[in-house]
């Protein structure tokens, strides 16, 4: 139901009235709310769906290996960490929506060669070529994250840090912040985070 | 009583320009330029980056994705710059995405204010990302050093740099508009603003691009100018920080840009 609230203009302030949001998403997936059903295809060849994972955290992160924020997010530790710290507890899928006659698209074989050098540890990728849910949880970015609680509801959407650039001293993972909550049993306190990173290829 | 000839100082520049190639195609030519020739007072330089067609570099806010240029200033001791001035961009929509950016050349705008009797060199390090279809990030360092150049040397860079500041955004205090009181409705689970405003007589304006706000995440697909209000949608990221304020450029018909910033303050119900 939409609320409209009148606001006061005030030594030029304009005052806004609004429910603290947990994530304005025009797709169909919303922070606080249960991901839909969906299926897709890894780079094993077998079919995966959402549902499979019913009871279990889900990480979700959106990836391209010629993206220069996932090689440096890569290279640095930053992502394989935090994969390889959790790879027993929850299920990390990485999603690839690299459409197939984009110059960065690469073959199943291709990927799991640059991610196995990279030492990254996830479950599997999965092939989104025509972008469907990448659209679907309005991934923007690579890398982009997402995670999934075990009752199948949304819980974080955003980066995987606060640093853009990779060059502050002292930075938050987000991911790990919040999967550290998860497993305490407490609520997650950066629920929506700005993603940075290069555009999903999902077209030509 | 006997003098010494003293040896007379010529204040010479001499600048270094700096290629990023990709398999040895340039794709990003950077360059420091001043037409100053009297270091006693704040003097102007630019920042040129001169991009291959169809790539592009980002705006100060980046949008959706991308990361803006970042420069960091090596000077003399005692001398510093002020804030980078960005040129109005372009806006850039792809797929679910938007960016800021520029295309072609760009020339980024400092102030710097010399102090004491040291007169160089002066050192820029540069770090940027460059896409078209895909990206790669860029650094690079430039310099502006004191040697011979000529006079046609000193005309070009007068000439480069006097065009670009009249690409920079009018200043705040020059808005054109009066803005009114907003109006927000929930959508889903984040919040739709409109904030109305009145132009000044002949000025028509026909978006918005927004600096990003601490605090709150954007939606830059919805932002836009309809019918003389701005318009946006996004979340609190949570912060609880109970205001922010909505900085960005108004843009005209004719493809001006006018700095604005409206303060918004927000509570929960």
């Amino acid at each position: 139901m939409n609320k409209k609230a009148l606001l006061t203009v005030a030594a030029g302030i304009v005052a806004v009235v609004f429910i603290p949001a947990f994530m304005f998403v025009p797709g169909e997936v919303e922070v606080g709310k249960a991901v839909p059903e969906f299926s897709l295809k890894g780079i094993d060849g077998k079919s995966y769906s959402i549902s499979d994972f019913k009871g279990k955290v889900v990480v979700l992160e959106w990836s391209n290996p010629n993206c220069p924020y996932v090689q440096r997010v890569y290279k640095s530790g930053i992502m394989t960490a935090v994969q390889k710290k959790y790879a027993d507890k929850v299920v990390w899928l990485t999603v690839n929506s690299t459409h197939p006659q984009h110059q960065d698209f690469e073959t199943p074989e291709a990927l799991t060669k640059s991610y196995k050098d990279w030492n990254a540890t996830f479950l599997t990728m999965l092939l989104d070529p025509d972008s469907k849910v990448a659209k679907m949880f309005d991934a923007k970015t690579t890398p982009h994250m997402f995670i999934i609680d075990k009752e199948g509801k949304l819980v974080y959407a955003g980066g995987i840090d606060d640093d853009p650039r990779g060059n502050k001293a002292e930075k938050t993972n987000y991911v790990d912040a919040a999967l550290t909550s998860m497993r305490e049993g407490k609520a997650v306190a950066n629920t929506v985070t700005r993603s940075y990173g290069c555009s999903i290829k999902s077209a030509p | 009583m006997r003098y010494r000839f003293l040896p007379f100082l010529v204040v010479f520049f001499s600048f270094q320009v700096s290629s990023q190639t990709v398999k040895g195609i340039q794709i990003v030519k950077a360059e420091l330029l001043s037409d100053a020739t009297d270091f006693s007072k704040p003097f102007t330089v630019g920042i040129k980056f001169e991009i291959q067609p169809d790539r592009y570099l980002y705006w100060k806010n980046p949008g959706d994705s991308g990361l803006p240029i970042e420069v960091e200033w090596l000077l003399p001791k005692g001398w510093t710059a002020d804030e980078t001035r960005h040129p109005v961009p372009q806006k850039m929509a792809y797929e679910n995405t938007v960016s800021y950016g520029y295309k072609k050349e760009v020339v980024l705008l400092t102030t710097i204010t010399p102090t004491g009797s040291s007169r160089g060199p002066m050192k820029a390090k540069l770090d940027w990302l460059v896409c078209e279809k895909s990206c790669v990030r860029g650094k690079a360092e430039v310099s502006l050093d004191i040697r011979t150049r000529s006079g046609n040397q000193l005309a070009d860079a007068k000439r480069i740099l006097d065009r670009w500041k009249g690409l920079l955004p009018f200043a705040r205090s020059e808005n054109p508009v009066t803005f009114q009181k907003a109006v927000a409705s929930m959508q889903g689970a984040g919040l739709a603003v409109e904030i109305p405003f009145q132009p000044k007589l002949g000025v028509q304006i026909v978006d918005f691009f927004p600096v990003s706000i601490k605090g709150f995440l954007i939606d830059y697909r919805t932002v836009g100018v309809k019918n003389n209000r701005i318009v946006f949608s996004g979340a609190d990221e949570g912060t609880g920080t109970g205001e922010i304020f909505l900085s960005g450029l108004l843009i005209g018909a004719d493809g001006k840009g006018y700095e604005c910033s409206v303060p918004v303050k927000f509570s929960s119900l």
